[in-house]
């Protein structure tokens, strides 16, 4: 028996029967069926996952009983070792035997990575600019679907270890206007983009023939006879907006090379939309802070669109109804769309409708507002409809210059077109609207390019193929088949961070460079010149794109040589070193551009557009939805981002097809079970999620799941995370898909739900038949206490009942009859114990329920900054989910239509908090200062505290989370810690803790200057408002939460608290929070709400 | 001890007989440890209970190295097997105290039959309820720092903490329970020495003689033997009512609907009681029926039992009632919900498998026919045993899975190591019980002859 033999010998049983790879045409997942046996283990074969094997494998007991209801047999195995997640016991036998196996596996591996002989000095003197122990703040760039991103990332000694957004910069900070701070908020992606640069699945070394080892001098020794056919090689390029770049590109082009860039979601549509309109490709922007009606078209402005925290911040500024801290009037948003978006969840008015009827609704929209032939179509003469749009038309024409419309990416091009006509109708151009050249205007559109190049290549015109970035064997759509036309093609070269699909069907696979360890620069929504420099050497060598195309060029030049040569041609060296400070260049974002509409008409209707709302089974309709754990599927080895959950499904660890409830109820279709999605003649099996308010008749299909090489996170041939979405898109259609037929396979399958399903179904209307069990009593139960809980009201009752306020007053206590009641110690209520006398800083925070967008970034902020372990999919359904911010979501209303209402939940820091009373060893007491801290080596872990905290914000480390990093080959994993966060052992109690080092360091920082002279004012003086900011809101894009000391009473905190707004959670059980929520505030069209409740006109 | 005087004289012939008779109960008592086989039925039951045991070993080794992950709790229901098995074990410890104590004050001399085995049922139901807490602590190695000691860094438990109450309340409880059985055991052991020392049976007198502490039975022993006893009754009988209450200020000082309410600490000393007799006439009607005793433990003692089970059956019935009662009229949304839940959310068939052994069963005890047929005795007793452990886990599970905020609610399911733990301190209640049944005067011989109508002169009192 070989090595290799006894190895898969060894792990025989641990492979699922079948469990081989897909063929091309496989349409199930063999791994995820009914059939097969829950027992087995999971691991891969080592083979596989060399140079960096794996040894423990973490199963919940429940999974090791084999239980039909904990379904690991069908989703695929909890992700192996080095990923995110603990081993259950590293010494077993078994793991023993992987341990040895591996390493004599290693050593037989050519593909191991030699590092350079090096010398390690001790510094003789210190650098000037570094103190150790002492963080240092650089400003950086990334980029996310060819649009940058400003960032800050924070560097402990050499490592970098967060990433924020650059309030700096001028487009994601949106300038400083009075009642916000200077800041700009983080998407999850962005900021869990940092676990990548410490993955261990990173690609580590070039290889060679699909697969097999290589090494970087292997690669540059075929570089030469790669130059001398550059007439016959294409390159395929993720989308990217980088100067550089595109410098090099027109060289490369100049040699005889073709380009072709391609984006699995791409914004495509919006420019040829107005190349129709305005006979030139433009990229419109919003200025969402003026506007006072805003109306998406099936657009997601506060997570999916390029520029959303940005749109976030301005569509926020109106919202913040804070009396002193009010800005303007509160704007109003209408939202059409299909799939349940955050947009929608924000919207003051929401209609669902089928992603295909977006057109037939823009010609009606066109026709009311800047004449024309109405449209026949069957659905605008529904009542819901009709109503909807009659209001409006008329707040629009009301609202002229003050009003935009944003179509969003799904819509096809003459909806665009049609959007932009309106717009010019309803005055918006220059006032909440500006339209800016497309930068990169000439290339054709990404799905124009893939079908191209996929021709080319399979007519074999393709001599080699460069691909930077991406992964089209996973992603391009599935009639294409780019995996067969990249087998014709004879050099492929693949740069990538991972070893994915694309590289394992590539002659050639070089590691590329994460953004934090190259020299880069790139441009933000609006064009600004965004620079991006290395914070790290790269971990595992790798090149850049524009390093690689400078070695194609024969050049060998550097990152920093190239930007900077770039930032020389644009005529900005002089500022270079400032603008590396900044992060930025100033003043060369885009400049709005003067259209003239072209006349244009829109194309006839589909019949499926002159339909009703009503659609039978073959003639659904399916839209792609992107994900929200891994945008395109890019993101599949991060296991921050999978046990983020979706802030409308509430799902960790995995895809689904989103249905709506009353399809789903006329199909048949169950929560927690497979569906079938056909598509003409493919089809894609996966679990069905219900979701209330999704449009009648379309069926969501969230992509990036089911990857087949991503990692030992994401999935790889053995083991997959979600399913495969792409293999039913195909070029016709790619966005939204006509005629598919849904059947329910009658397989159970549990989707990790870190809410229960109970509230999905039944928690709206109490429809009696999607009553399951004894799940009524929780629907009452609900119904009654939301009220309580989350507090709402409409801004006509704010600007018109002055006495209003979010919390009634204690009734008792305000009663005049009792006011001489002495046994009153404290003002509206009493406690046994004697209560704090805080004499100074009083932490305290306040959460805006109006502002908040529910994007997630607070939750991913605070994974990284504390240190916060993830527990992988068997321990979310065990209810162990660690993140010590989370957002509970609940719907109101009908199912039809209803609304959603969610509420950022962390520590809310009660004055009298009832965990500190029943601690027996006092491991959690109350600082001077009012937090309530936790003193993880006290703890001994009684979970009392859990228990009688009435917001159940505790969190539990049931197993030990974060075993797997003591093993050697993880280590690098470990660097990714915050040095200033205890990593929490196994048995103790955590949460969160207010940013408590944060607010160390702060103080020591102000003491330090003060006394040094550097910084007038007293030692024991109150830090100025603003000094302190915890993780959470540092990365909210809203200023949603406010941090600050409520012994200041000019903070924003403290005039927060007092906000007629403001109100505590659960007041009646005398915590004495100290987080207290803004109410939220909706602000529906004060006709159309009337007309809505009166139930007629 | 022989007093040559003139009442002796008289009653001569009949203090004979009462001396066989006084001897016929030492010999069918001393006859189960002086056997030279065990029985084939305790042999049976020590061996099924030291699988149980081994069966416990096993789970909490697993669960020491592995941490409470291997549990079914959850973030939202921290607690569930393990603090429900607390409480059931600590219930169950309470009829020794109270049939060996207040029966004692009371002068219910009924008790003379049980009080033994019920007082060694305490002990051992108490440790095993001591496990818990140890073990269901995510770190059980710093268990210890809840006992106040101390120490270079001066940290101290933090005394406003039930569970520190807990610790004081059980462990003064136990150590009293351990003395009160020890004390009253001294001058049976001293018996069993001298019946060993008389067969020659050295090892055995050795053994038993060191632990009788040199009882030699003079009247000055007896003396102080008797005062001491009493004192030690008046001391334990506060117990019986205190630990309860403190287990259930565990519950009742916390803020959770379902827990914080003030009836518990009545209500859970009047389940204790219930609990306890339960258990105690689960192990004595088939012990009494195996090793020939239903002439000491008689039909009487066991249907008094069964009336204190019919009366605390009742009160924990009230107590069911009277917290439904006050959740609808206090209004407080929260509060009523839990109990609606209780009964009929998902965790309803916990609930009436709880309200069906506790309140519906007992009434069975209202007829004298079952009263005297001990297989229906034991039946009940099982059962009530089976609603108590569930009345435990409807308060603890239900309140902890629907509590304030719904996003937060969740369901509880077990796995195989709170099962394996729970059915390990059955194994360890069950070994240690066997093997006091096997090697210790099982009855206390004392107390029964001096209750026996023997010894009394002309028989005014009837035991």
């Amino acid at each position: 028996m070989s090595q290799d033999e006894e190895l898969h010998a060894m792990d025989a049983d641990r492979l699922e029967p079948g469990a081989g790879p897909d063929g091309p045409d496989g349409d199930d997942h063999p791994e995820h069926d009914d059939e097969h046996d829950d027992e087995h283990d999971d691991a891969p074969p080592l083979a596989d996952l060399a140079p960096t094997p794996i040894h423990g494998y973490w199963k919940s007991l429940r999974e090791l009983e084999g239980k039909a209801a904990f379904q690991v047999g069908r989703t695929g195995h909890e992700f192996p070792a080095g990923s995110d997640q603990p081993p259950r016991d590293p010494l077993s036998r078994r793991n023993f035997f992987h341990l040895m196996g591996a390493s004599m596996a290693l050593a037989g591996v050519g593909a191991c990575r030699r590092y350079e002989k090096e010398e390690i000095v001790p510094l003789a003197r210190r650098p000037e600019d570094q103190t150790p122990g002492v963080t240092q703040q650089y400003a950086t760039a990334c980029e996310l679907g060819g649009v940058g991103h400003a960032l800050l990332a924070t560097s402990f000694e050499g490592r970098p270890i967060k990433l924020d957004g650059n309030p700096e910069h001028p487009f994601a900070s949106g300038g400083v206007v009075p009642g916000t701070e200077r800041r700009a908020g983080c998407s999850a992606f962005v900021q869990a983009a940092i676990l990548h640069l410490y993955d261990p699945d990173r690609s580590q070394n070039p290889t060679a023939d699909h697969g097999t080892g290589s090494s970087m001098d292997a690669f540059r020794a075929a570089l030469p006879q790669l130059r001398a056919g550059l007439a016959q090689t294409v390159i395929l390029s993720e989308a990217s907006s980088s100067p550089t770049l595109r410098a090099l590109r027109t060289r490369l082009i100049g040699q005889g090379v073709r380009w072709f860039e391609y984006e699995p979601l791409s914004w495509d549509n919006e420019r040829a939309g107005t190349r129709q309109a305005f006979g030139r490709p433009l990229r419109p922007i919003a200025r969402l802070d003026r506007a006072q009606t805003i109306v998406t078209l099936d657009c997601d402005l506060f997570l999916e669109h390029p520029a959303a925290m940005r749109y976030s911040r301005d569509f926020a500024r109106s919202r913040r109804q804070n009396g002193s801290l009010g800005i303007g009037k509160m704007n109003r948003l209408w939202a059409i769309e299909s799939v349940f978006t955050n947009t929608g969840a924000m919207a003051d008015h929401r209609l669902a409708l089928r992603a295909e009827l977006g057109l037939p609704l823009a010609i009606a929209l066109d026709a009311r507002l800047s004449g024309g032939t109405a449209p026949a179509a069957e659905f605008l003469q529904e009542p819901k409809v009709e109503k909807f749009l009659r209001f409006l038309v008329e707040e629009l024409k009301a609202n002229r210059g003050k009003a935009v419309v944003i179509a969003g990416r799904r819509q096809p091009p003459e909806v665009h077109a049609l959007v932009a006509r309106i717009n010019q109708a309803l005055g918006a151009p220059g006032a909440t609207l500006d339209y800016v050249e497309d930068p990169d205007g000439d290339r054709p559109s990404h799905l124009r390019a893939i079908t191209e190049l996929t021709r080319a290549m399979t007519a074999g015109h393709v001599g080699a193929l460069i691909m930077l970035g991406g992964n089209p064997v996973y992603d391009a759509p599935a009639d294409l088949d780019f995996a067969a036309a990249l087998g014709k093609v004879k050099t492929s070269i693949h740069l990538h961070e991972y070893r994915n699909e694309t590289s394992l069907a590539s002659s050639w696979h070089v590691p590329r460079t994460h953004f934090l360890e190259a020299w880069g620069d790139v441009r933000t929504w609006d064009g600004t010149v965004t620079l991006a420099q290395p914070l790290i050497a790269p971990l595992y060598g790798g090149l850049s794109a524009i390093e690689l195309l400078s070695l194609l060029l024969g050049e060998e030049k550097g990152g920093e040589e190239l930007v900077r040569q770039t930032h020389k041609e644009l005529g900005l060296e002089a500022g270079w070193k400032q603008n590396v400070h900044d992060g930025f260049v100033a003043g060369t974002e885009l400049a709005a551009a003067a259209v003239t509409p072209v006349a244009f008409q829109a194309p006839p209707l589909t019949a499926g557009q002159q339909a009703g709302s009503l659609r039978t089974n073959g003639e659904l309709e399916v839209v792609f939805v992107q994900s929200s754990f891994t945008y395109d599927g890019r993101f599949a080895n991060n296991a921050w981002l999978w046990e983020t959950p979706d802030f409308l499904t509430k799902v960790t660890w995995d895809n689904y097809a989103l249905v709506g409830a009353s399809t789903a109820l006329g199909l048949g279709l169950d929560n927690d079970t497979l569906i079938k999605v056909k598509i003409g003649d493919r089809e894609v099996e996966l679990p069905c999620y219900t979701i209330p308010g999704q449009a009648k008749g379309s069926i969501g299909l969230v992509l990036g799941g089911g990857r087949t090489a991503a990692g030992r996170v994401g999935g790889n041939e053995h083991r997959r995370v979600g399913w495969d979405t792409y293999k039913v898109r195909t070029t016709a259609g790619w966005d939204v898909a006509s005629k598919a037929t849904v059947t329910s396979t009658g397989k159970a399958y549990t989707l990790a739900n870190i809410q229960e399903h109970w509230d999905i179904r039944t928690g709206i209307g109490g429809r009696p038949e999607i009553h399951r069990d004894a799940t009524h009593v929780n629907a009452e139960g609900l119904a009654e206490r939301l009220p309580e809980l989350i507090r709402e009201t409409t801004q006509r009752t704010l600007n018109d009942d002055r006495k209003w306020r979010a919390e009634e007053p204690e009734d008792f206590f305000n009663d005049p009859e009792n006011a001489g009641n002495t046994d009153r110690p404290h003002e509206g209520g009493y406690s046994l114990f004697k209560e704090k006398d805080y004499q100074g800083h009083r932490w305290a925070m306040a959460i805006d329920l109006s502002t908040c967008t529910g994007c997630n970034a607070c939750s991913v902020a605070c994974q990284a900054e504390n240190n916060i372990p993830v527990v992988g999919r068997n321990e979310v359904m065990n209810n162990r989910e660690m993140s010590w911010i989370r957002i509970d979501r609940y719907f109101s209303g009908s199912i039809e239509d209803p609304q959603v209402v969610h509420q950022p939940i962390a520590c809310q820091h009660c004055e009298q908090a009832p965990c500190e009373q029943v601690c027996p060893v006092g491991a959690t007491t109350h600082s001077d200062e009012g937090l309530n801290d936790m003193a993880y080596n006290r703890c001994i872990g009684t979970r009392y505290c859990a228990n009688n905290c009435p917001y159940k914000v505790r969190r539990f480390n049931f197993l030990d989370w974060n075993k797997e990093w003591r093993d050697a080959r993880n280590k690098v994993r470990r660097l990714l810690f915050n040095p200033e966060v205890t990593v929490r052992m196994r048995g103790v109690m955590e949460k969160c803790t207010f940013c408590v080092q944060r607010i160390q360091n702060a103080k020591i920082r102000a003491k330090a200057q003060i006394r040094s002279g550097q910084r007038p004012g007293s030692v024991s003086a109150v830090l100025p408002d603003g000094e302190i900011e915890t993780a959470c809101q540092q990365a909210c894009p809203t200023e949603a939460i406010v941090f600050g000391d409520l012994a200041d009473k000019d903070s924003r905190v403290a005039r927060l608290h007092e906000d007629r707004r403001s109100y505590a959670l659960l007041p009646e059980t005398y915590t004495k929070p100290r987080n207290r929520f803004l109410a939220r505030v909706r602000n529906p069209n004060p006709e159309f709400a009337a007309a809505l409740q009166g139930g007629h006109e | 001890m022989s007093t040559a005087d003139a009442t002796m004289d008289s009653h001569h012939a009949e203090a004979g007989k009462a001396r066989e008779a006084f001897r016929a109960v030492t010999r069918d008592v001393a006859w189960v440890a002086e056997a030279p086989r065990p029985h084939k039925a305790w042999l049976a039951a020590l061996a099924v209970s030291l699988v149980l045991l081994a069966i416990g070993l096993y789970s909490i080794y697993v669960l020491v190295t592995t941490g409470i992950g291997v549990w079914g709790n959850s973030n939202t229901v921290c607690w569930a097997w393990d603090i429900t098995n607390f409480v059931w074990w600590i219930g169950i410890g309470h009829a020794g105290t109270l049939i060996s104590a207040v029966l004692y004050l009371t002068r219910q001399t009924w008790r003379v039959s049980i009080n033994r085995s019920a007082e060694a049922m305490t002990i051992f139901a108490v440790m095993c309820a001591g496990l818990f807490p140890l073990l269901h602590t995510g770190r059980p190695w710093f268990a210890w720092w809840m006992i106040p000691h101390p120490n270079d860094m001066q940290m101290w438990p933090q005394f406003r903490s039930p569970l520190m109450w807990d610790v004081f309340a059980v462990t003064t409880y136990m150590l009293t329970s351990i003395l009160f059985w020890y004390m009253g055991m001294v001058p049976d052991l001293a018996t069993f020495r001298d019946r060993c020392a008389a067969r020659g049976d050295k090892l055995r007198a050795i053994i038993y003689g060191a632990v009788a502490l040199g009882w030699r039975g003079s009247a000055r022993q007896w003396h102080r033997y008797e005062r001491a006893y009493l004192i030690l009754a008046g001391l334990a009988t506060p117990l019986v009512f205190s630990v309860h209450s403190v287990v259930s200020f565990d519950f009742a000082t916390s803020q959770l609907p379902g827990w914080h309410t003030t009836i518990f600490p009545p209500y859970f000393v009047a389940g204790a009681i219930f609990s306890g007799f339960a258990m105690v006439f689960t192990l004595l009607i088939p012990a009494r029926h195996l090793f020939n005793l239903k002439h000491i433990i008689k039909d009487e003692h066991v249907e008094a039992a069964c009336k204190i089970m019919l009366a605390t059956g009742m009160m924990v019935g009230l107590a069911y009632a009277t917290e439904f009662f006050i959740a609808w009229y206090s209004g407080n949304m929260f509060e009523g919900f839990t109990f609606i839940n209780r009964a009929f959310g998902p965790f309803w068939w916990a609930y009436f498998l709880m309200v069906g052994c506790n309140v519906l069963v007992p009434q069975a005890f209202w007829f004298k026919k079952v009263r005297r047929t001990p297989i229906a005795i034991f039946c009940l007793c099982l059962l009530i045993n089976v609603g108590m452990w569930f009345e435990r886990f409807v308060i603890i599970a239900t309140s902890l899975a629907r509590s304030f905020l719904p996003a937060q609610w969740s369901y509880y399911t077990p796995t195989r190591y709170d099962v394996g733990l729970f059915i390990g301190t059955l194994g360890l209640f069950f070994t240690l019980f066997l093997l006091f049944f096997r090697y210790a005067p099982v009855i206390a011989i004392s107390e029964v002859k001096g209750a026996m109508p023997e010894a009394h002169a002309g028989k005014k009192h009837q035991p």
